[in-house]
């Protein structure tokens, strides 16, 4: 993995903003097309993030997805991972922030331990993963190292993501994780209740969001409401 | 302003997540690769406090298209109405065996008890590095 640095594929932006269903979505470009026109070889220079939604390029084509575009896209993701990963363990090297060099005596007895903490009997797991790397009583050889620390980065980086924009059943990147959890428990009640009291629970699910939604945006709670057409169920101040 | 209200909800939520990915980043490698000295090379950027902070800010751009890769992918997956995607890792599938996870799966859900592995993920389990170690 280490010493090649893979060259970076594009750069794109996307933005959205769902919530039971009502969501939104805007596709912005911001790449210098004078960059984006020249050869493949040419490195791209300048990306600008967008600033404001003026910068924003709409496109509502994503709403017709298949599921082929969807694999792709998770094998697409998986593979900028990847690449990520590669460029820092590359940027680790390039400063030469080597591990310990061992002596072949060291070597064995390293091996030797690593070999009773592999055992059938013992769960390995990352925090042991991670004590293994910097409690072990000897250091471990830079093969060893370099694998581990991989899966730890891969791991922390999947978790993370994972935790952010995928997990929860019918809310997710949405707001903290208590906002999240709040919506689903009451979600999950008004659910067993029927599809009338469904239909009636909506218009609770939607308060409360304005409500959580007041607090951190103030002023453009209206707005934000309005623009996923419910302008009719906010109620009056 | 509606365009700009959702547009802050969103750059919220990204910018909370490139924040801990950042300080997990740099956090990680510090304790990977301990005891070195605060500045090792000229190489380091000068706005940088360390070495571990000029590696993990050295893949911002990487890390901002990571990131909406993911948001553009968790606004696909609702898109699907006749079935649920989910997108799966380690720690959705439960299984004492598996360590970590090395890439990202994609999961058809077709109703209560049907699922249809569209993409499985790369996961590590205690054999895998078992049999990896005992190679090296």
């Amino acid at each position: 993995m280490i010493g090649k640095k893979r060259k970076r594929r594009y750069t794109k932006s996307f933005s959205s903003y769902r919530c039971l269903g009502l969501r939104f979505y805007f596709l912005f470009r911001t790449v210098d097309k004078e960059n984006s026109s020249n050869s493949e070889s040419a490195p791209i220079k300048t990306v600008k993030l967008a600033q404001t939604a003026s910068d924003l390029y709409f496109s509502c084509k994503i709403d017709k997805v298949s599921e082929v575009e969807i694999v792709d896209a998770v094998q697409t993701i998986n593979y900028s991972i990847d690449n990520l990963i590669t460029n820092i363990l590359a940027g680790v090297e390039e400063f030469k922030l080597s591990y310990c060099k061992l002596s072949p005596s060291h070597k064995n007895r390293n091996r030797r331990n690593i070999l009773q903490n592999l055992k059938p009997d013992f769960k390995l797991d990352i925090p042991r993963l991670q004590s293994l790397l910097i409690d072990s009583p000897s250091p471990l050889s830079d093969d060893m190292r370099d694998y581990i620390v991989d899966l730890i980065l891969h791991d922390l980086v999947s978790s993370l993501i994972h935790k952010k924009f995928f997990k929860g059943g019918h809310f997710f990147g949405v707001g903290s994780e208590t906002h999240q959890e709040y919506l689903e428990s009451m979600f999950s009640k008004l659910a067993t209740g029927g599809k009338g009291f469904l239909e009636k629970g909506f218009f609770w699910i939607i308060s409360v969001n304005n409500f959580l939604l007041r607090r951190k945006l103030g002023s453009c709670r209206n707005s934000a409401l309005a623009f996923y057409g419910c302008r009719s169920c906010i109620p009056d101040e | 302003m509606a365009v700009e209200a959702v547009f802050q909800m969103n750059d919220g939520i990204d910018s909370q997540l490139y924040d801990e990915l950042i300080s997990h980043l740099k956090r990680t490698l510090k304790l990977v690769y301990p005891g070195l000295p605060r500045r090792q090379s000229k190489k380091v950027k000068p706005e940088c406090k360390s070495i571990y902070d000029s590696i993990v800010h050295g893949e911002e751009n990487s890390l901002w298209d990571v990131i909406r890769q993911a948001r553009k992918i968790s606004f696909m997956i609702q898109q699907v109405v006749s079935c649920r995607m989910v997108v799966s890792i380690s720690s959705s599938t439960p299984d004492e065996d598996v360590i970590g996870t090395l890439s990202f799966g994609l999961q058809k859900i077709l109703g209560p008890d049907s699922t249809i592995s569209l993409k499985k993920p790369k996961l590590v389990t205690n054999a895998v590095l078992r049999s990896h170690l005992l190679q090296l």
